[in-house]
């Protein structure tokens, strides 16, 4: 049974038709990465992955673990190991990001029939994931992504994910507006996430990011449906010739 | 009915206002129209049911009247001549034009023969006060229905729908002051049809120097999609009382601006009352009191968000000198069904002496929960930091502060679209400054 | 001397029609507690305000003050300023006395009524070992009149006097009558005038110079015994160099007519002294239909009247029908600071018109204003504050920052600031916004497995933190659990 499957996915916002029929499957353990030009959809797969009640789903079905995703709001998701990297990270102005994680990570925790973490264990286990994504501990007593840099936002996000331990993490556009030294940390702590128990969904519009993130899929999504699917090499194509060149030759 | 009493020694200025209008009835009734002499009365009943507003009245917390009881007023006549001279400094331009002196149409000055077609720029009395019905539906005007029941007649500006006039249309209000106390009470109604947009200039001459009480009334109706800026000033003199009534009724899309700079004058009292109808309506209102002496000026609005979707912007400037006084209270009101409201309001006063004083209230009044309604109020005094930093560039001391001030004050002079008006204003405030730069 | 007749019997209670709505209730602390009470009949007059002094063993200077208050107030009407809506009271029906049967002199917890105990164990309030550990002394109110007081001796070593205000007036004439009706004059307004002819008890504290307060102090009340308006009268002095924080929490039984509560707090800090007195008032806000609640129409104020004096205002007000309260600082001694921190949350038909005044009068004086309302249900939240600078207040300094949240299409949030500045040195700011929970900031918190419930708490406690951090710590805590008890059930 796959981790997700994606099956003649439609996604309207407001009335306009975003998705046109995706057909994605992901397996336990691998990596892929969805690439494309603006406005072709990918943040909108990220948002509905997780469950976004803006983006209406008009037909088809995701399924995750064998389960029906859609039907669960998107706290169910997140406590069946379902994690998105948000593009843009919202801020809570008042909440300290500590006080935020240990709810978070104790809400999960309690819909997978866990023990909620005391004090001394999640301190311990925050400790480690910040060395994971090299987390500034200052970052952690101050408001949730209030007053971050955007690469801290993105590295919070990061290390939220360490924390969660999800089984899919969808990556929305984790990579813009990084400096090759916070795009290789983020890479870094992304690679140290990855094994046979967890898979990634890696969306991005530009090949950089996979040289660090090497995916073991890439698929190129075009105005709401994927157009090519391929291997590693397919990234570097596209790098080369841009999305103009890219033929349907795959298409599903 | 009550008796009038017409005698001097009348006990109040409610009494005096009331005989005014029992002295003029039979003259306004002369020249009425069907209904006219019933609107009349009713708007002088409920004027009376008010009264001049007393002490402990809330909204008038700040402006005392009581002064008003004192000043023997007596209308101000039907016959004064004004040179064409006297009134052309304060014209702005070529544009159609409308005079009115001490409440009277005046055709020798008055120049609406340029009118573009679709645009109608005459003097009669408006069949309804619809707009000042709506725009009172939460707080009363008492001074605005003084103006609606005694205004002899009104400077009306019409605009067709979808025509836009080029030119802006001048309104101006000449009250001649004499050796007695004189009330007057100018009105001006514009109404722009669906899609139209007029920009109206609104002056107020006071001519010689004794005391005035005018009581005046300004309505704004603008209809779908319309377009209106309007602008006012006022020139007064030192014992001018001036209660000012600025309504405004605004449909679907419209955009209203309007902004009221006042300079001299005794006492002013300006009430903004814009009532946001249709939905996508934004207003904008703006306002600056420069003061000295003991001028008083009291900015008071009511903004009022009926509709979804709408837009306010509400900036008011005072600078303070002498023993001057400036006021300012305005509101934000969102009824329940004004979500996605976008409201700003902010209130700046600077103090330039010691014994100038600052009241500020700015207030929000929420009904909505998907608004954005923001206030911000400040008093203080110059930067002196930034008055060293211009001396340390070589400028002495009077005009690093004036420059300051002038650059406090410009971000509403600057938002005066009729150039004319803007230049009068700024060489009104600020004069010529020595070396020529900076009054930009 | 006439003398208003006590009724041998309390005012009816209808226990049975109470118990069946306590059971019917989801205020978790409405219950009424059985025990005899003794109470003078409704209504108001000069007999009555004998009878209260008199049950109270008052010198004359005390009578004659409360006397003078009384007809002063017989002169005096409601205000109707406010933005509040409530049906007339009728000051006649009111039960202006009513203590428990008090045992004289008591020296020890066991001496209290056990059902006494018992309510404070309802409510949660550890009077006993807990409370003690925690190094708190709490002189606990119950209606009318003081029936416990702890760790005085820990106290008395230290100087400070920390009582009732019955007994202050009996033990420390001197301090009361120099002070009382020195920040809020008896003819202040309607309802601190009604509290000056009938106050019933309160504390009273005086910090002696030099002195810092060892422990927190701490009061609770409770309103108990049908028709009986509470008036407590708290008085609370720091002389020179003293420093003393003043806890005050509340609760109150459940019931179906509506109460009125009018207190009046007086704060004094001289020269270099500090006072901060935190409230979390949680009185019983009425059910949806808006029916029962407190009305709390208080009185608080406090001069720091001397050099450096500081006085500070927290509050986290989540209870009551109405609320009528702006704790204020007249800032008299030079460099003086006030300081007003604010939550209030109004839920069902709440309604409160509250916030503070900072009168500024000596030079170099400084006040903050962080005022934070929440509306929910068909709450109506009012903020109305007064910040004045006077003429000699050269280089005053306030800054108002006061900020509204909407749950819910059916409530209000209505902010009314006043600013009056008579010196040009002054720079007076004020800023306030409204807004809304995101739905951008709920899905975000959604998605990392938060329920939405929780995160609007989170999203709540967030916008108050400001306010929270002032207050100690195990009030904040307490702060938190009743904002989300408060909001239980008004996001869905």
């Amino acid at each position: 049974m796959p981790l997700l499957e994606i099956a003649n996915l439609h996604v309207s916002v407001e009335g306009h038709e975003i998705l046109k029929g995706v057909d994605l499957t992901i397996d336990t353990g691998e990596v892929h990465s969805i690439m494309g030009p603006n406005g072709s959809g990918k943040s909108t797969l990220a948002q509905v992955i997780a469950g976004h009640e803006a983006y209406e789903v008009t037909e088809g079905s995701i399924r995750f673990k064998g389960r029906d995703l859609l039907g669960m709001g998107p706290d169910e998701r997140a406590g069946e190991g379902v994690f998105l990297a948000f593009q843009y990270p919202v801020e809570i102005p008042g909440v300290s990001t500590n006080y935020f994680l240990r709810s978070a990570v104790n809400a999960v925790r309690e819909y997978r029939g866990q023990d909620p973490l005391d004090a001394g264990s999640f301190m311990r286990l925050v400790k480690e994931k910040a060395a994971l994504v090299d987390m500034n501990a200052k970052l952690l007593s101050r408001a949730v992504n209030e007053g971050f840099s955007g690469g801290e936002k993105k590295r919070n996000e990061i290390f939220q994910m360490a924390m969660l331990e999800p089984t899919l993490a969808v990556l929305d556009e984790t990579d813009s507006g990084l400096d090759i030294d916070a795009l290789r940390i983020v890479a870094d702590g992304v690679n140290a996430l990855r094994g046979a128990d967890r898979a990634f969904l890696v969306i991005t519009h530009y090949q950089r990011l996979l040289n660090y993130i090497v995916p073991d899929h890439v698929h190129v999504l075009m105005d709401g449906r994927i157009v090519r699917s391929g291997g590693k090499d397919l990234a570097l194509e596209l790098e080369e010739s841009g999305y103009g060149a890219v033929e349907p030759a795959a298409a599903g | 009915m009550t008796t009038a009493t017409t005698s001097p020694s009348a006990a109040t200025a409610t009494d005096r206002f009331a005989a005014l209008y029992e002295g003029a009835r039979a003259a306004l009734a002369g020249s009425a129209r069907d209904g006219e002499m019933a609107r009349r009365d009713a708007a002088m009943a409920r004027f009376r049911e008010m009264g001049v507003p007393r002490r402990g009245d809330e909204e008038w917390k700040y402006t005392n009247l009581a002064g008003l009881d004192a000043l023997p007023f007596e209308l101000a006549g039907a016959a004064r001549v004004v040179a064409p001279e006297a009134v052309e400094p304060a014209l702005v331009g070529a544009g159609p034009r409308i005079v009115l002196v001490n409440g009277r149409f005046d055709e020798r000055l008055s120049d609406a023969t340029e009118a573009p077609a679709g645009v109608t720029v005459e003097a009669h009395v408006p069949a309804d006060a619809s707009v000042l019905d709506r725009c009172t539906d939460l707080a009363p005007l008492p001074f605005a229905r003084l103006c609606e029941a005694l205004a002899p007649t009104a400077a009306v500006v019409r605009v067709a729908p979808g025509v836009e006039a080029a030119e802006p249309i001048q309104a101006v209000f000449i009250t001649t002051a004499g050796d007695a106390p004189v009330a007057a009470f100018p009105r001006l109604r514009v109404e722009a049809g669906a899609g139209a947009s007029v920009t109206v200039v609104e002056t107020h001459l006071v001519m010689g120097a004794g005391a005035t009480v005018a009581a005046s009334l300004t309505e704004i109706d603008a209809a779908d999609g319309a377009r209106v800026v309007h602008e006012c000033t006022a020139d007064l003199n030192e014992s001018s009382w001036r209660l000012a009534a600025i309504v405004i009724r605004q449909a679907r899309s419209s955009r209203v601006e309007s902004a009221a700079v006042a300079t001299g004058g005794g006492v002013t009292r300006h009430d903004f009352r814009a009532s946001l109808d249709g939905p996508g309506a934004d207003c904008a209102l703006r306002g600056l009191a420069m003061l000295s002496r003991d001028e008083h000026v009291d900015n008071h609005l009511l903004v009022r968000h009926a509709a979804p979707e709408c837009t306010s912007r509400e900036f008011f400037k005072n600078v303070l000198d002498g023993s001057s006084r400036g006021v300012f209270c305005g509101r934000i009101h969102v009824d329940q069904d004004a979500q996605k409201t976008d409201g700003v309001q902010t209130n700046a006063t600077i103090l330039l002496s010691d014994d100038a004083e600052a009241q500020s209230r700015p207030q929000l009044e929420i009904y909505a929960d998907d608004v954005k309604c923001t206030h911000g109020a400040t008093v203080g005094q110059l930067d002196e930091g930034a008055v060293f930093y211009l001396r340390s560039r070589g400028l002495p001391e009077a005009r690093a502060r004036a420059l300051l001030i002038d650059g406090f004050a410009g971000e509403i002079l600057d938002a005066y679209t009729v150039a004319a008006v803007r230049d009068r204003l700024k060489s009104a405030l600020f004069g010529p400054i020595p070396g020529g730069a900076g009054a930009a | 001397m006439t003398q208003a007749q006590a009724t041998p019997d309390p005012a009816p209670t209808g226990d049975d029609a109470l118990l069946e709505s306590w059971a019917q209730s989801e205020y978790k602390y409405g219950f009424v507690t059985d025990i005899e009470s003794e109470s003078a009949p409704p209504g108001l007059n000069e007999d009555i305000v004998r009878f209260i002094s008199e049950k109270k063993g008052e010198p004359d200077w005390m009578l004659q003050w409360r006397l003078k208050a009384l007809r002063h107030w017989l002169t005096m009407t409601e205000p109707t300023w406010p933005k509040v809506d409530y049906p007339p009271i009728n000051y006649q029906d009111i039960v202006y006395y009513s203590a428990p049967k008090q045992k004289p002199a008591l020296g020890s917890l066991d001496e209290v009524d056990p059902k006494l105990l018992e309510t404070y164990e309802k409510l949660g309030i550890p009077l006993e070992e807990q409370k003690m550990l925690a190094g708190v002394a709490v002189d606990a109110v119950f209606d009318s009149v003081s029936v416990a007081t702890t760790f005085k001796e820990t106290l008395r070593e230290a100087g400070v006097i920390f009582c009732s205000m019955s007994e202050a007036i009996r033990e420390h004439p001197e301090l009361v009558r120099a002070y009382l009706g020195s920040v809020v004059p008896y003819s202040d307004n309607f309802f601190a005038t009604l509290n000056s002819a009938v106050f019933s008890d309160g504390s009273f504290v005086y910090v002696p110079k030099g002195v810092a307060c060892p422990m927190e102090l701490s009061t609770y009340f409770r309103i108990n015994a049908m028709n009986t308006g509470q008036f407590e009268r708290t008085l609370i002095i720091a002389d020179e160099g003293a420093s003393v924080s003043y806890l005050e929490g509340c609760t109150a039984p459940m019931r179906d007519e509506n109460q009125l509560h009018a207190a009046v707090v007086e704060l004094v800090a001289l020269d270099d002294a500090a006072i901060k007195y935190s409230t979390v008032q949680n009185w019983y806000p009425g059910d949806e239909r808006g029916v029962g609640g407190i009305y709390n129409f208080v009185t608080k104020r406090g001069k720091a009247a001397g050099r450096r004096s500081r006085i500070a205002w927290t509050q986290v007000e989540t209870g009551s029908a109405i609320t009528w309260k702006y704790p204020s600082c007249v800032l008299l001694g030079d460099e003086s600071v006030g300081e007003f921190y604010s939550v209030a949350l109004t839920n069902r038909r709440q309604q409160a018109d509250t916030g503070t005044k900072m009168i500024h009068i000596g030079k170099n004086t400084r006040s903050t204003i962080i005022s934070k309302g929440i509306s929910a249900g068909r709450g109506q939240n009012t903020y109305r504050g007064l910040v004045k600078v006077n003429k000699g207040a050269e280089h005053a300094r306030n800054f108002t920052q006061c900020d509204s949240m909407l749950l819910g299409d059916r409530c209000g949030a209505h902010t009314f600031p006043y600013i009056e500045v008579k010196n040009r040195t002054a720079r007076v700011e004020h800023e306030a916004t409204t807004s809304r929970i995101g739905e951008d900031q709920l899905f975000y918190c959604n998605q990392r497995g938060l329920r939405t419930e929780d995160a609007v708490s989170m999203i709540v406690n967030g916008f108050c933190k400001e306010v929270f951090r002032e207050l100690p710590m195990e009030f904040a805590v307490e702060a938190q659990k009743l904002l989300d008890v408060s909001l239980e059930g008004s996001v869905g």
